[in-house]
């Protein structure tokens, strides 16, 4: 009865995550690669995505509604209900940052920010890391993706800097520039949502909230 | 389109100058469960026994409308009420089995028949004791009396008593309401084993219960069908306040 | 404080006064037919039948004419009080007539025997021409026995829970085969119990067989329902009353009285054992 349906959640929540998963690399992949129809694609993914949300929503408000489920069960139905959120809205990311790709595609501009690969790699790591947690309920790697946000932060204030000189240098190509800023942005903001699946891992696994903390996350501070 | 099993059709009941239920056109679906919920004595254990007829004992009753089940109107004039009785199962909220060995309470709905073989009698017990999940429990004292059974095994008797008859509909009158959380769990998950055979109809004034087990839940309130839904949808979104009130605990 | 304790010493004194007094009279009694009849017992006082004018002998067709008239008169009570308490338990309609009936029966039970005796005389002996005779007065005890018997059943069967009933009815089960297969079987205990109290009862009452069945001496056992029969109560009465030579006669009567205790008390001890037995392998 209760556990079919968790079980059933879980599965879907890790499809979804497959999914935006999928999406976010496909996105970035096209500013070094040629990528035919990148766009169509990742639009396709992202009616799946919805339409996983919706169920998953669904499901979660009957099956506390039904079950009254308590302790473990009621943090991992609440955490699949957040985290579902957090899902949609990576894969939202994942479409914005489609869209600035294709106007960028085959663009030798994107090599003038050798940071935006960095910030993408890390970004897709803690986003790969986070999903992994979730899956196994690991607490530190959890913390690991929470301590990585500082990185990526700090790369995006790089790249910001830099466009900025890049802007000043080369006002013709101020409309790419602004591209690369938003993609930058995107991929923060992946970064955050990255840490939120982390949090919330680390809620359902051991019950204990680390949300809007800004001290050094380790698991244990020496 | 799922098949109605039985349903009725502007059911009206009294006792003496006491109108109990008001108007009630319920459908039960084929192999589901329906739970009925609702404040105490609002009409719930009556309208359960509207379906095999039970409430004829009761000197000053009278009925008007429809009760079909497989398509016939039980309350039509010259209906053999006892074969009603036989073609739908009651399990009572007190667990009753007879003063009698674990194999003749079950036996018993056969033998008053009178149309069944010694053999026929012995294969049908076990069956029932099987798919009541009491045979292992019991198989080897099955002479013994039923009263030395616990309450839990008792009320899986009379559940397995109640199937002797192969019915097409069971009524469950509260039945976990006098045992303890173990057995009430174990009842629970027998019932959603039976559906695929059987319709059953619950009374129950626990809400989780109903939650827990049915397809479907009708809420009855001062003997008026105020709603039936789909479980899920009645306890997330009911449609009617008085529902959301009871499920919410305002009253009852 | 002290008021208290003394008022409680008081009223317990006069409690054990009144057990005294109540054990006393039992006492006195027993004690008294046990002197006086003892003597008379004898194996051959049971098994002989008088002779000599009721001064010598035994009181064996007093014997035989109890355990006849009893008999006969629970072969007539018990079918007919039996199915009287099952239709008014599970049949009566209208609650007006099941009423009526109580009312009849309840007044019946308190009605003086004697009366029963007039009533037997008057439509078994007369009108029904059946003369003094075992038939008469065993009809006659019969309806004596019958309230009790009908309130005892009834009783017996309304102390069967109805939760089997219910069981059994909803299995689509007819009212009669209910009531034969579950609700009779656990009732029966309890009938049986009453049953044999009755025979108790009837074995010992005098006044309505004085007149329909009894006789004072017959020279033969009894071989026909028509004929008359000697009785062991009438016995006693008779010889108190009637005899010709109280000297011998008297010691009779109280050694017969003493039997008919003992009857009696066997009986009843017989019915608190069943019952006992009954109620250690009671299920419910």
């Amino acid at each position: 009865m209760l556990e079919t349906r968790i079980q059933e959640l879980k599965q879907m929540l890790m499809s979804e995550a497959g999914l935006v998963e999928e999406m976010a690399s496909l996105s970035v992949d096209g500013l070094y690669k040629t990528i035919p129809s990148l766009l169509e694609n990742v639009l396709a993914l992202e009616d799946q995505v919805n339409q996983t949300e919706l169920e998953i929503d669904d499901k979660c408000i009957t099956t506390i509604a039904l079950y009254q489920p308590e302790a473990k069960d009621l943090r991992l139905i609440l955490m699949i209900y957040r985290i579902n959120n957090d899902l949609e809205r990576l894969a939202d990311q994942a479409v914005n940052i489609s869209e600035s790709t294709a106007h960028l595609m085959n663009n030798p501009v994107v090599y003038e920010l050798p940071e935006l690969e960095q910030m993408k790699d890390n970004a897709l790591k803690m986003l790969k890391n986070s999903l992994d947690a979730l899956i196994k309920e690991d607490v530190e790697l959890s913390h690991q993706v929470c301590n990585e946000d500082n990185i990526v932060d700090n790369l995006n204030r790089q790249i910001y800097h830099h466009l900025l000189e890049l802007i000043q240098i080369n006002p013709i190509l101020t409309k790419q520039y602004l591209h690369l800023l938003r993609i930058a942005k995107n991929l923060e903001r992946i970064a955050d949502l990255s840490t939120n699946i982390a949090e919330n891992t680390i809620y359902l696994a051991i019950g204990k909230v680390i949300r809007h903390k800004s001290e050094d996350l380790s698991p244990e501070s020496h | 389109m799922v098949d109605r099993q039985i349903w009725t059709s502007n059911l009206n009941l009294w006792f003496g100058k006491n109108q109990i239920l008001h108007n009630i056109n319920l459908e039960i679906y084929k192999n589901s469960i329906t739970a009925i919920i609702g404040p105490s004595g609002c009409g719930k254990s009556t309208l359960l026994r509207c379906f095999n007829r039970m409430n004829d004992f009761i000197s000053d009753m009278e009925l008007t409308g429809k009760v079909y089940l497989n398509g016939k109107n039980i309350y039509a004039p010259k209906t053999d009420v006892y074969a009603v009785r036989a073609s739908v199962g009651m399990v009572f909220q007190k667990p009753n089995p007879f003063p009698k060995s674990i194999y003749n309470n079950v036996a018993y709905g056969l033998q008053i028949q009178g149309k069944y073989s010694k053999s026929e009698i012995k294969d049908r017990v076990e069956e029932s004791l099987k798919a009541a999940w009491l045979w292992d429990e019991v198989k080897d004292r099955l002479h013994h009396s039923a009263m030395s059974l616990s309450g839990g095994q008792q009320q899986r008797l009379c559940i397995a008593r109640a199937l002797a008859n192969k019915p097409k509909v069971l009524l469950l009158d509260e039945p976990t309401s006098a045992l303890d959380p173990q057995s009430t769990a174990k009842i629970e998950e027998l019932c959603l084993a039976l559906k695929n055979s059987v319709t059953i109809l619950i009374v129950t004034h626990n809400v989780a219960q109903a939650g827990r087990i049915s397809d479907y839940t009708a809420f009855l309130y001062l003997g008026e069908l105020v709603e039936f839904e789909k479980t899920e949808q009645l306890f997330t979104v009911p449609k009617d306040k008085r529902t959301e009130a009871y499920l919410t605990g305002v009253f009852g | 404080m002290n008021f208290r304790r003394g008022k409680n010493t008081f009223w317990l004194s006069i409690m054990t006064l009144m057990l005294i007094i109540t054990a006393g009279f039992l006492v006195v009694f027993i004690v008294r037919i046990i002197t006086l009849g003892a003597p008379v017992l004898s194996w051959k006082f049971i098994v002989e039948p008088p002779r000599e004018a009721m001064t010598e002998g035994g009181i064996f067709p007093a014997l035989i004419g109890t355990f006849l008239l009893t008999a006969l008169a629970m072969i007539i009570a018990l079918p007919l009080g039996i199915f009287t308490a099952i239709w008014l338990t599970h049949y009566g309609k209208p609650s007006q007539l099941v009423n009526i009936l109580h009312i009849i029966i309840n007044t019946m039970a308190g009605i003086p025997s004697i009366i029963f005796g007039l009533f037997g005389m008057t439509i078994f002996v007369n009108l029904l021409d059946l003369n003094v005779s075992l038939l008469s007065g065993s009809l006659t005890l019969a309806i004596l026995a019958l309230p009790v018997i009908i309130n005892n059943t009834e009783e017996a069967i309304r102390s069967v829970p109805a939760d089997f009933s219910e069981a059994s009815l909803a299995l689509g089960a007819t009212t009669r085969q209910t009531i034969s297969k579950v609700v009779f079987p656990a009732a029966l205990p309890n009938i049986l119990t009453g049953a044999i109290i009755s025979v108790g009862r009837v074995a010992g009452e005098t006044a309505p067989i004085m007149f329909t069945a009894a006789t004072f001496y017959s020279r033969s056992l009894p071989h026909s329902l028509q004929n008359e029969v000697m009785a062991l109560p009438y016995h006693i009465y008779a010889l108190m009353t009637e005899g010709t030579h109280p000297q011998a006669q008297v010691p009779i009567a109280y050694g017969t009285a003493l039997v008919l205790l003992l009857l009696v008390l066997l009986i009843d001890a017989l019915a608190i054992i069943i019952r006992s037995y009954m109620r250690k392998k009671r299920q419910w």
